[in-house]
């Protein structure tokens, strides 16, 4: 590759999205995958916040 | 490509948090509740748990440092410190104030609902971080020999740092934190070797890592107690940077299982080693020699007491304890964790070297004089008796912005660190990833806070040393 050329070019994060990348089907399962872990992320944290609002709830009672 | 011989950093924290979470349950079925630890306490503990292995998970599918970065501080400091205190119910910290079960629930609940306002804000951006470990054929590493001939004035400057400071001025500690930030040199060393590996001599690999570990060892002994955490941290963000996942082998996996009683007992030694540095003319005096003899931290090692052992680790690993302590004295600790304090601290601190506008120190060294009930410290007292306290970033912001508005903030701040992760760019392959190692070294100093007045100091110690040894390091381009 020519210097001059090569030295034009810039490391940085190119600017495509997720979705750009995700063309076979693995990537479509890991997409799901990382779909349902999020998910689960939220609703545990969620859950155990409303859980804890009624056990302090049920300690003051 | 990994193979089935190699493991993922992540995997192994999952089955870390697993482990941590079956051990908690067989102590609290065994041993009982304590002061400490209740039925409920056990349970939060196994639902953070479980939400550090689905971060973890996610973290590994997507090749998440942050991620990764924060549930590994949780793991290590806050889990593993629940477990170790139904091992062993014994805390310094909580000596301070009545500490109960409540007071640790409610501060996990708060992580748990503070790491997910993280995790959003990490990945409120769609873009994906891309890594590509390609050198370009017209870059060629930077001279070893200025890596070496750099490393070794680092622990020559560490021997310096134990004569007394009049020989160099009042502005010596002040120049070598703000210009020469030894972490920092290690971080490029290291940085160096990760992005050099195969394209410097074996000589210079070895001649560069003999010096790192040299630096470790000095330190040590000198009464640095971190350096084993801080060499694994900086190894950690360094890889982090470039590839974005961490691979272990059996014997990586092995050596850690060994480095793991080697810190414990270079933190003891270490902490047994610091009144000798203290004055430097009479190191090597008798009633030295004998205050080290009958140090209690090498005590437990002389009569084969694991718990009297791992105490003092347990202690300084427990994160935890810092948290819990400040939410529930967050009255106290207002007096010197607020707005108007910080603004002061950093004039003083930062911005005036030298001198000082309001007298103010910092406030991880203003802490002790709160819970111990006396008078606000001067700067004089400060020297006379140095001590410094964690405050966390839970403690912290929980103090600064109350409990739900610092969770907004901390969806912000994770959302800023990901955006100026994913906008960096530099011609310099050497550059690039010194960017982002710096920016997670900043992430994972953020999370482990010592005031924002002691971060705003560090980020000038940061942005200053790097700004000034970059260009020893940097890629060679051939034109």
């Amino acid at each position: 590759m020519p210097a001059a050329k090569n030295n034009a070019f810039m490391f940085k994060q190119a600017s495509f999205n997720e979705s750009d990348q995700m063309s076979s089907q693995d990537s479509e399962a890991k997409a799901k995958n990382l779909k349902i872990i999020f998910w689960l992320i939220i609703l545990l944290t969620g859950g155990t916040f409303l859980a804890d609002v009624l056990v302090q709830y049920w300690k003051v009672m | 490509m990994p193979n089935k011989d190699n493991f993922d950093l992540n995997n192994l924290l999952v089955i870390v948090n697993v482990l941590l979470c079956i051990t908690a349950l067989v102590l609290y079925i065994t041993t009982g509740p304590n002061q400490y630890i209740e039925l409920y306490t056990v349970i939060l503990l196994c639902l953070l748990g479980s939400q550090n292995v689905l971060m973890l998970l996610y973290g590994r599918v997507k090749r998440e440092p942050f991620v990764l970065i924060l549930a590994a501080i949780t793991t290590v400091f806050y889990v593993a410190r629940v477990v170790s205190l139904l091992y062993n119910p014994s805390s310094i910290t909580f000596n301070r104030s009545v500490v109960t079960p409540d007071h640790i629930n409610y501060l996990l609940v708060f992580i748990m609902l503070s790491n997910v306002s993280m995790f959003l804000g990490l990945n409120a951006t769609k873009r994906k971080i891309v890594y590509d470990e390609n050198i370009p054929e017209d870059q060629s590493p930077a001279k070893a020999l200025n890596v070496i001939i750099i490393l070794f004035v680092a622990i020559i400057i560490l021997y310096i740092g134990l004569l007394p400071v009049s020989v160099f001025g009042r502005f010596s500690g002040y120049i070598l934190a703000v210009f020469f930030r030894l972490r920092l040199i290690l971080l490029l060393s290291l940085l160096y070797v990760i992005i050099n590996f195969r394209r410097i001599s074996i000589g210079s690999r070895f001649a560069i890592l003999g010096l790192i570990l040299l630096f470790v060892v000095f330190n040590t002994i000198t009464g640095s107690r971190s350096s084993l955490l801080t060499l694994a941290v900086l190894l950690l963000v360094g890889l982090l940077s470039v590839k974005g996942r961490i691979i272990l082998n059996n014997k990586i996996i092995l050596l850690g299982i060994l480095l793991i009683p080697l810190s414990i007992f270079l933190y003891n030694l270490a902490t047994a080693c610091r009144p000798f540095f203290r004055v430097v003319p009479d190191v090597f005096s008798e009633q030295k020699r004998l205050a080290f003899k009958e140090s209690s931290y090498l005590k437990g090692f002389r009569q084969f007491d694991i718990t009297q052992v791992c105490q003092p680790v347990f202690d300084r690993m427990g994160y935890l304890d810092f948290s819990v302590d400040m939410i529930k004295n967050q009255e106290q600790y207002s007096r010197v964790i607020n707005a108007e304090y910080y603004l002061k601290s950093i004039v003083d601190n930062s911005l005036t070297p030298g001198f000082n506008v309001f007298g103010t120190p910092r406030t991880e060294n203003a802490l002790q004089y709160i819970y111990r009930d006396l008078p606000s410290p001067t700067h004089q007292d400060i020297n006379n008796a140095y001590h410094a306290d964690m405050l966390t970033i839970y403690g912290e912001y929980h103090i600064l912005f109350g409990k739900y508005p610092a969770l907004l903030i901390f969806f912000i701040f994770s959302y800023v660190f990901k955006r100026i992760y994913l906008a960096l760019k530099s011609k310099d392959i050497f550059l690039f990833f010194l960017y982002r190692a710096i920016v997670l070294l900043i992430f994972y100093e953020w999370l482990n806070s010592f005031g924002t007045d002691w971060f705003v100091f560090d980020l000038i110690g940061i942005f200053m040393t790097v700004f000034l040894f970059k260009n020893f390091y940097k890629m060679r381009t051939e034109s």
